[in-house]
C-alpha cells in the first residue's frame, strides 16, 4: 500500500508562565492510502494537538515549539508557506471537529457554507451541494440548503461538516472526536457514514477518539498515545487481542466491574407518582404567549428501594436531567414525591432544607460544579455548616479528612483549590461533598461522562464500594449503557419525557421490548 | 496570611502591566502627600517649640495671648510680631509651602493674579491665593470625593444588581423599569435647582450624585448574577441546603466582583470629572473651597494668566490618566485569559 502521510519524530512543546509542557514527544506514524488510522488516548495525551499540527492550524510561536516532519506528497507540511498550504488544506486534507454546535457559522445558510469550500465557483454549485447533502444522508436537501445551523440537530450539523470536508474529494480526512458530542444512536449513524464515504472515495481517515468501541469497529490500525508518546502501534485486531504495552492493556481493561444484584426486597425509600416537569414559555407583560409550555417530563412514576440503583438512560433532551433536578426540587414540578413515606412535593424550601442532607446530587461536569474560589476544605464542609451548626471547626476538619479518605483522596490536600486537581479527583471531591452529610439517596447526573475511560472505571468502582459500605441508594443518569449496566439494578429507558421501558437490568439487556431500546442497545459498541 | 494562588497570579498580572503599575505607585505617592496637605502647605508652622514645650498649631488652636500677644484670637503665624514673640522663647518650623488654600498673600508686588515667583511657585489666583497650595488641597478633595462616591455607589449598585439578578422574575422586571425611569431624570437640572435654595456642601453633593451614580454598576452586576445563579456549583450548594443570602455572598458575588473591580477605576475617574465640571459651572462645592474645577473656571476668566489654566489642566489630566492606567492594569489582572 502506498504511504499517504508520513509523520516523523513530531515534538510539540507548550510554554506558559515559565512552565513547559511537552504535549507530543517524538511521535512517528504513517497513514496509508485508503486506510483508517485511529489515534486513541485519554484527554491530554496529545491526540488533538497532533491533528491540529498536521493541518497547520497551530504554528510555532513564542509559546509553542513544533519540530519534526509531516511528509505529504514529498512536501513537509510543517514548513510550507501559507499559500501552498492553502491549496492543501480543505482540498487534499480536510478536518471535522468535535463540536458540531460551534463549528458552523450561525449567520450563514447551509448552501453558503458548503459552496465556500469549493475551490472554483461555478454555476453548477447548487446541484453539487444537493448531491453532497444526499451523499451524507440529509433528507430533503433542496429545502435544507436555505436553512441555518440552528434549524438542524447536532447529528445533522455533523453531517453538514462532513459534507464540507469531502466537498473537494480530499485524500485524507482528519476526524477529531467526531461523535463525542452526539447521542449514541446518532454516533453509530455518523460513524457508518464516515466509513462508507471512506470506502467510496478511497480516502484515508485519521480518527482521533478516546472511545475504544469505535476504534474496534472501523479502524484498520491503531496508535495508542500516552502523555504525548505513541506507546503502541499495530493492526486493530492485534492491539485488541494481544496488547503489548501496559497502558494499552489498562485502556482495554478499563471496563467497570459490575454490581452484585441484591436479592431480598428492602423497604421503599423514594416513590414518585405522576411527575410532570414543565418549562414555561414566558408571557410578556402585555401579550400572552400563545405557544404551549414545553413538557420535559410526562407522568413519570417509579419506586426505588433502599440500597438499589436505578439507572435512567436516554438521549439528550429525553428529560433525564429534568427528573434529577425535580427530585431534589431545584426546578419546580407537579406530582407527588414520597421520601420514606413522607410527601415532600408540597414542602416549602425552608422546610425541605432538612431533607436536603438525605438527598444529594452529583453533577456531570466536575469542572463546573466546584466553586473555583473556595478551598477543598470549604467546599466539602459547606453542607456541614448548614446542617450541623453545633459542630466545632475542629470536628468539621476531622470529618472532612475522614470523608476524603473514604473517596480515595489524600487528606493533606485540604487547603488546595479545585484547579489543582484532575477531572477524576474533582469528581471525587464532588462525591465527598455529597457524602459528608450522610445522605441515603444520591442522584448522579451523568457523573462520568466528562471523564476518561480509565477514570470512569475508577469512579464507578468507588461508587459501588461506597454503596456497599454505606447502604446508599443511587439514581444514576447516563447515556452510556456500559456504565449503566455496571451500576444498576433496574433500568428506565426514557425518550422525550416518557418512560419507554422500565425493567430489571437483565431483562432489558437480554429481551428488550420496545424498538427504541433495541436501537439503543444495537448502536452501543460493547 | 493565606494568599490564594489566584490572588498571586492577579498581582503578578498587575505588575506585568508596567504602565499601570508605575501609575499606581505615582498615584499612591501623590495621594499620600495630599492626605498630609496641612503639613505641606499651610500658613501655620508644623510645630512650635515654646517655653520648652512642643505644640502643633495645625492640630490645635493657640491664641495669640499664649505667646504673649494682644488678641484672644488664633495667632497669625505669618505676622512678624508673632514670629518675633515665638523666636524669643523658642522656635517654629514652617511647612514647605507657607500658604494654605485660603491664605491670601497681601504682599504681592503685582496685582493678582500674580505670575509664578519664588514666593508663590505656581503664582496666585485672582484673589491672591497660592495656586500650588490650592492644587494640593483640590487634588485631595477630588480624590476623596471620587473614592467615597465610588465605594458607596458600588455598594448600592452591587446590592441592587445582586438582588435583581439573583431573584429575577418580577423583582428584576420592576427594578429594571424603575432604573429606566430613574436614569431619565436630568441630574444637572436637579443640582441647579437644589443649589438655588441650599448651598451644596461636600456631603450634600455626594448624596445627590450617589442617587444617580449607583446605576452604572447595577447593570453589570445584575448580568453576572443572572449568569452565575445557574452555575453548577451554585446549584450544588443549593442542593446542600445553603440559604439564599449565603449563596449570593459566598458563591455568586465573587463572580460579580471581577466585573465590578474592572469598572471601578473608570467610575472613580468619572466621578472626579463630574465634580470638576460641576465646580467649573459653579454648582459644585461652596465658594472658597479648593477645587480643581473652580481653578479651571478662573483660568478661563483670566486668559492673561496662563499659569492658572495650565496648572489646573495638567493636574487634572495627570490625575485622570493615572487612574485610567491603573484601571487598565486592574482589568489585566482580572483577565483569566491574559498570559504574561
Amino acid at each position: 500500500m502506498k504511504t499517504l502521510l508520513d509523520v516523523k519524530n513530531l515534538n510539540i512543546t507548550f510554554k506558559f508562565n515559565e512552565q513547559t509542557v511537552e504535549a507530543v514527544r517524538g511521535s512517528s506514524f504513517i497513514i496509508n492510502k485508503g486506510e483508517c488510522l485511529a489515534i486513541v488516548g485519554e484527554s491530554g495525551s496529545g491526540k488533538s494537538v497532533t491533528a491540529l499540527t498536521i493541518m497547520r492550524l497551530i504554528r510555532s510561536n513564542s509559546q509553542l515549539k513544533i519540530s519534526g516532519k509531516a511528509i505529504y506528497e514529498n512536501k513537509n507540511l510543517l514548513n510550507l508557506d501559507e499559500s501552498t498550504l492553502q491549496n492543501i488544506r480543505g482540498k487534499k486534507i480536510s478536518m471535522i471537529f468535535q463540536e458540531p454546535m460551534t463549528s458552523l457559522n450561525p449567520l450563514h445558510n447551509i448552501e453558503k457554507q458548503i459552496t465556500e469550500c469549493f475551490s472554483k465557483r461555478q454555476s453548477s454549485d447548487k446541484s453539487k451541494c444537493i448531491n453532497l447533502l444526499k451523499e451524507v444522508g440529509i433528507e430533503n436537501p433542496e429545502i435544507r440548503l436555505s436553512h441555518y445551523p440552528h434549524q438542524l440537530s447536532g447529528g445533522q450539523r455533523q453531517r453538514i461538516m462532513i459534507a464540507m470536508a469531502i466537498a473537494n474529494n480530499p485524500d485524507l480526512l482528519i476526524a477529531d472526536e467526531p461523535t463525542t458530542a452526539l447521542d449514541v444512536t446518532i454516533q453509530k449513524q455518523i460513524l457508518d457514514l464516515l466509513d462508507r464515504l471512506r470506502k467510496k472515495y478511497k480516502m484515508s481517515l485519521l480518527l482521533i477518539t478516546h472511545d475504544l468501541g469505535i476504534v474496534k469497529k472501523i479502524a484498520d490500525r491503531v496508535c495508542v498515545m500516552e502523555k504525548g508518546i505513541i506507546v503502541e502501534q499495530n493492526k486493530t485486531s492485534k492491539v485488541f487481542n494481544h496488547p503489548v504495552h501496559n497502558y494499552t492493556k489498562k485502556l482495554i481493561n478499563a471496563e467497570p466491574r459490575e454490581k452484585k444484584i441484591i436479592k431480598k426486597k428492602k423497604e421503599t425509600i423514594l416513590s414518585v407518582n405522576n411527575l410532570n416537569v414543565f418549562y414555561k414559555n414566558k408571557s410578556s407583560f402585555f401579550f400572552k404567549n400563545k405557544n404551549q409550555d414545553f413538557q420535559a417530563v410526562k407522568n413519570l412514576s417509579f419506586e426505588i428501594a433502599k440500597g438499589e440503583t436505578l439507572g435512567i438512560v436516554g438521549e439528550s433532551g429525553s428529560g433525564k436531567s429534568s427528573v434529577a433536578q425535580a427530585l431534589i426540587k431545584l426546578i419546580s414540578s407537579e406530582g407527588d414525591l414520597f421520601f420514606k413515606k413522607k410527601n415532600i412535593s408540597q414542602l416549602e424550601e425552608r422546610s425541605f432544607r432538612s431533607y436536603r442532607k438525605d438527598i444529594q446530587i452529583i453533577f456531570q461536569d466536575p469542572f463546573a460544579s466546584l466553586s473555583p474560589r473556595l478551598t477543598i476544605q470549604d467546599i466539602i464542609s459547606e453542607g456541614l455548616e448548614v446542617h450541623y451548626k453545633d459542630k466545632t471547626k475542629k470536628e468539621m476538619i476531622d470529618l472532612t479528612k475522614e470523608i476524603m479518605h473514604d473517596v480515595g483522596l489524600d487528606p493533606s490536600m485540604l487547603s488546595r483549590y479545585p484547579h489543582e486537581f484532575s477531572g477524576g479527583q474533582r469528581q471525587r471531591i464532588a462525591i465527598a461533598r455529597a457524602l459528608i452529610l450522610g445522605p441515603e439517596l444520591i442522584i448522579l447526573d451523568e457523573p462520568t461522562s466528562a471523564l476518561d475511560m480509565t477514570v470512569q472505571a475508577q469512579i464507578v468502582d468507588l461508587l459501588l464500594k461506597l454503596q456497599e459500605k454505606k447502604e446508599l441508594t443511587y439514581i444514576f443518569i447516563s447515556h452510556d449503557l456500559k456504565i449503566i449496566r455496571a451500576l444498576s439494578d433496574k433500568i428506565m429507558v426514557m425518550k422525550s419525557g416518557n418512560i419507554v421501558e422500565f425493567e430489571e437490568k437483565k431483562k432489558i439487556f437480554s429481551k428488550p421490548q420496545s424498538d427504541y431500546t433495541k436501537s439503543l442497545l444495537s448502536s452501543a459498541y460493547f | 496570611m493565606n494568599v490564594s494562588p489566584l490572588t498571586i497570579r492577579r498581582l503578578r498580572n498587575f505588575r506585568a502591566n508596567k504602565r499601570g503599575y508605575y501609575s499606581a505607585l505615582i498615584f499612591s505617592v501623590l495621594f499620600l502627600i495630599s492626605i498630609f496637605a496641612e503639613f505641606i502647605a499651610n500658613d501655620k508652622p508644623i510645630f512650635v517649640v515654646f517655653d520648652g514645650q512642643i505644640h502643633f498649631p495645625v492640630l490645635e488652636k493657640i491664641p495669640e495671648t499664649f505667646y504673649g500677644g494682644e488678641f484672644e484670637t488664633e495667632a497669625d503665624y505669618k505676622d512678624p510680631y508673632v514670629i518675633d514673640l515665638i523666636d524669643k522663647k523658642g522656635f517654629s518650623l514652617m511647612p514647605l509651602i507657607e500658604y494654605s488654600y485660603d491664605t491670601i498673600n497681601y504682599d504681592l508686588k503685582v496685582p493678582s493674579p500674580s505670575p509664578p515667583s519664588f514666593e508663590n511657585l505656581l503664582g496666585t489666583d485672582d484673589q491672591g491665593r497660592d495656586v500650588l497650595a490650592r492644587l494640593i488641597y483640590g487634588f485631595r478633595i477630588s480624590v476623596f470625593f471620587g473614592l467615597t462616591l465610588t465605594i458607596l455607589s458600588s455598594i448600592i449598585g452591587i446590592f441592587a444588581g445582586g438582588i435583581q439578578g439573583f431573584y429575577g422574575g418580577k423583582i428584576d422586571l420592576f427594578g429594571q423599569r424603575f432604573i429606566e425611569i430613574w436614569s431619565g431624570l436630568p441630574v444637572l437640572y436637579l443640582l441647579i435647582i437644589i443649589s438655588s435654595f441650599i448651598e451644596p456642601s461636600f456631603w450634600i453633593l455626594l448624596f445627590i450624585m450617589l442617587l444617580f451614580s449607583w446605576m452604572s454598576l447595577e447593570g453589570v452586576v445584575r448580568a453576572e448574577f443572572l449568569r452565575a445563579r445557574n452555575f453548577e456549583y451554585v446549584k450544588a450548594a443549593k442542593a446542600l441546603g445553603v440559604n439564599n443570602t449565603k449563596l449570593m455572598f459566598k458563591h455568586v458575588l465573587p463572580n460579580a466582583m471581577v466585573a465590578t473591580l474592572t469598572l471601578m477605576p473608570f467610575i472613580l475617574s468619572g466621578s472626579i470629572a463630574t465634580l470638576t465640571s460641576l465646580d467649573f459651572l459653579g454648582f459644585g462645592l461652596p465658594p472658597g473651597s479648593p477645587s480643581l474645577g473652580e481653578m479651571v473656571a478662573q483660568g478661563k476668566a483670566n486668559l492673561q494668566a496662563p499659569w492658572l489654566g495650565l496648572s489646573a489642566f495638567i493636574t487634572l489630566s495627570l490625575q485622570l490618566s493615572l487612574l485610567v492606567f491603573v484601571g487598565e492594569a486592574v482589568r489585566d489582572a482580572f483577565d483569566p485569559r491574559k498570559v504574561i
